[in-house]
């Protein structure tokens, strides 16, 4: 069934292309592939399967991962503005998770490093403000970085080679993403899918966890001491930095961005505590972002793009609450989590993590001011994102138990 | 060689998987192609309608040369596929053939509309370069020229070239097989034609119908185990080759929506530098062996 995850999604982009003109016929024909992908993704078995000489492989905290970028896509697609053209964020959207089940169920590491590479190739080549080169520089020096680590990782047998693909590999990652210190500029008036929110907010996800969970699988204890070491760096960087920027912004796209950059330092420093606990916090925080941060941020662009004046209104603490990881929302439990397992490690990492979290109070009611006056679909969006954010935060334990860190 | 080889290469040629199968299932794809690039046309019959408009009326005689001597270079490339109930015997089929007579076929066609200003030699010309990379890296590590034993070579240490060169064929697909306007002498299926009803415009119309064969059915033969000799063997084979077709018709679908820039670029900048990176894997893994 894992295969059926990445063909049902592929078919789907591929037929609504074919039928593009036929815009109820496409949708349909896109809602049905979207459909029939989710719950490939759902029954899919964690066995390594063979089809055609390829192995396919979907571990739990993988596939609950790949499950959440399914609905984030569903919603993406039912919150579009007014006047969007559906078909075109339908088809964009399916691609997308076409290249995140490939990214999730195909065993080979070389072949998800192509299949990150390629998708960096034609996402970078989609029509945007930016120029190719720049849109393509992260991305695809992430994935030449991904096989770099696969070839390592199989051909060498030395430390120094291992802790090298160590080191690659967590590079490769933050780049192909498009973390700090590849950080893009961040225009609200590109369409979503060709800007980089695409990379940080649906796609990151699911490469991030492949890489805890089978991509770093090939390496040594002591080249395994090196990757969390990078991966902890990397994430009080980019969380300080996130944190900094927030800070300087003005409300707009710049700090949208860097708010996400909050949330995947925190991820990134999550995955490299390599606790049960540490891994926990950074599944519901990569929940957080795929079901509340870039759908949020996909409502807010149409005002983004406008520029007026920033308004903040009653439902607007809620979702600064929610942004800023406040109980009972989903980003508190991660919070909770995770300092709990780095003051299990180091208490001035503790320290610096909960100052980094509670920076972000004030900056998220600027966060929630950049939707100035939300129109009735903005308001039925946000409150039903604030409902399943709600709902995770509430009982955190079912998403810990599908990624297998209850 | 025997009467009875030269009878079977014959039979290949004008029957199947040449001259008929080629024309059938290439009339097949047209239509369907037809029918998702231009909708504003209406359902099937008119766009079948709209692809047997470009044969050439009773006033007009014969098929320009250059025309037949490319349809028959396709017609070899087809003999050369792993197709069920291939008249050639499997042993005297060859990549290098079916790769040189599409090439051929190809550039026949490019002397013939060379000086056509609304085409893109570069483009196509770099897109025949990395169509060669696909087609010819998944030879290296077995070492065989066999396009059936390619299809069955099982090195799991050629798999990630393997998927990578599959991807890149199909992204080769839509310039080779005239689907976007630069490079599509006659126009897009179904589109406004570039040229006059006539000889000229039949002569384009009708080369573009016979290499959807030889093209899907190669990467069938190249990417899948073979089919067998069997009627479920047929059905496999027509699945994969039409499979193929529609692939390449929504690339060429979004390269067309999303235009000319995005076609460069998607070309230049994506396929070319992947099919860089796929003969550089294709070699480090050879050096790594085969296992």
């Amino acid at each position: 069934m894992a295969e059926l995850a990445l063909g049902f999604p592929f078919a789907g982009a591929l037929v609504g292309s074919l039928l593009r003109r036929r815009h109820r016929l496409a949708l349909l024909a896109c809602l049905a592939f979207g459909l029939a992908g989710l719950v490939a993704a759902v029954t899919a078995r964690p066995e390594r399967a063979t089809l055609a000489g390829l192995d396919f492989q979907l571990a739990a905290p993988v596939q609950a991962i790949l499950v959440v970028s399914f609905l984030a896509a569903g919603l993406a697609v039912l919150l579009a503005p007014a006047g969007a053209d559906r078909v075109a964020l339908a088809v964009s959207g399916l691609g997308g998770l076409a290249a995140i089940a490939a990214v999730a169920v195909l065993g080979n590491p070389v072949l998800v490093a192509l299949a990150v590479l390629l998708t960096a190739g034609v996402h970078a080549a989609l029509p945007a403000l930016r120029s190719f080169g720049e849109r393509v520089r992260a991305p695809a020096f992430g994935a030449l970085l991904l096989v770099l680590a696969a070839l390592l990782t199989a051909g060498t047998g030395s430390l120094a080679g291992a802790r090298i693909a160590g080191l690659a590999l967590v590079l490769g990652v933050t780049a192909a993403i498009g973390l700090a210190p590849y950080l893009g500029a961040l225009d609200p008036r590109e369409p979503a899918p060709a800007s980089p929110v695409a990379w940080l907010g649906f796609l990151g996800p699911t490469l991030v966890v492949v890489m805890a969970t089978r991509l770093s699988g090939g390496l040594s204890a002591e080249a395994g001491d090196a990757y969390a070491a990078v991966l902890i760096g990397l994430g009080i960087f980019n969380l300080g930095l996130g944190a900094l920027g927030g800070w300087r912004s003005k409300p707009g796209a710049d700090l949208w961005r860097y708010s996400f950059l909050g949330d995947w330092g925190l991820v990134l420093v999550g995955l490299g505590l390599l606790s049960r606990d540490g891994f926990g916090a950074a599944s519901l925080l990569l929940v957080s972002i795929l079901l509340l941060r870039l759908p949020l941020y996909l409502l807010a662009r149409p005002a983004l793009v406008k520029t007026g004046r920033p308004e903040l209104h009653a439902a607007g603490l809620l979702v600064a609450a929610a942004l800023a990881g406040s109980a009972p929302f989903a980003g508190f439990a991660a919070r909770l989590l995770l300092l709990r397992s780095a003051s299990a490690v180091a208490w001035p990492l503790a320290l610096f993590l909960a100052v980094a979290m509670l920076s972000w109070l004030p900056l998220s009611i600027r966060l929630a001011q950049t939707f100035g006056r939300p129109s009735r679909r903005v308001t039925f969006g946000v409150a039903l994102l604030l409902v399943i954010n709600l709902a995770v935060g509430l009982y955190p334990a079912f998403i810990l138990k599908l990624v297998g860190a209850s | 060689m025997p009467w009875g080889d030269v009878f079977d290469n014959a039979i290949g040629l004008l029957v199947y998987p040449g001259a008929v199968a080629a024309l059938l299932l290439g009339a097949i794809a047209e239509i369907g192609a037809t029918w998702a690039l231009v909708p504003e046309r209406g359902g099937l019959r008119p766009a079948a309608r709209s692809v047997l408009a470009v044969l050439p009326g009773s006033a007009a005689r014969g098929f320009p040369t250059f025309s037949l001597l490319a349809a028959l270079l396709a017609l070899v490339a087809c003999l050369q596929m792993a197709a069920p109930f291939n008249p050639v015997p499997a042993g005297d089929r060859n990549l290098l053939i079916a790769a040189f007579a599409l090439i051929a076929a190809a550039w026949l066609t490019w002397t013939w509309g060379w000086s056509r200003g609304e085409l893109d030699p570069r483009l196509v010309l770099t897109v025949q370069a990395c169509w060669l990379v696909a087609l010819l890296v998944p030879a290296v590590v077995p070492q065989n020229f066999h396009p059936q034993a390619l299809g069955n070579s099982a090195f799991p240490s050629a798999v990630p070239t393997r998927a990578a060169c599959l991807f890149l064929y199909l992204m080769c697909l839509p310039a080779l097989l005239n689907l976007i306007p630069e490079a599509a002498p006659q126009g897009v299926p179904g589109g406004p034609g570039r040229r006059l009803p006539g000889i000229e415009a039949a002569g384009f119309g009708l080369l573009r119908i016979v290499l959807w064969l030889p093209y899907c059915g190669l990467f069938a033969s190249l990417f899948f185990a073979p089919s067998s000799d069997d009627v479920l063997g047929i059905i496999r084979f027509l699945v994969i080759v039409l499979g193929c077709a529609m692939v390449s018709v929504a690339i060429s679908l979004n390269l067309i929506y999303r235009g000319a820039r995005f076609t460069r670029r998607f070309y230049f900048n994506v396929v070319a530098p992947f099919a860089i990176i796929t003969v550089g894997l294709g070699m480090v893994l050879a050096l790594l062996g085969p296992k």
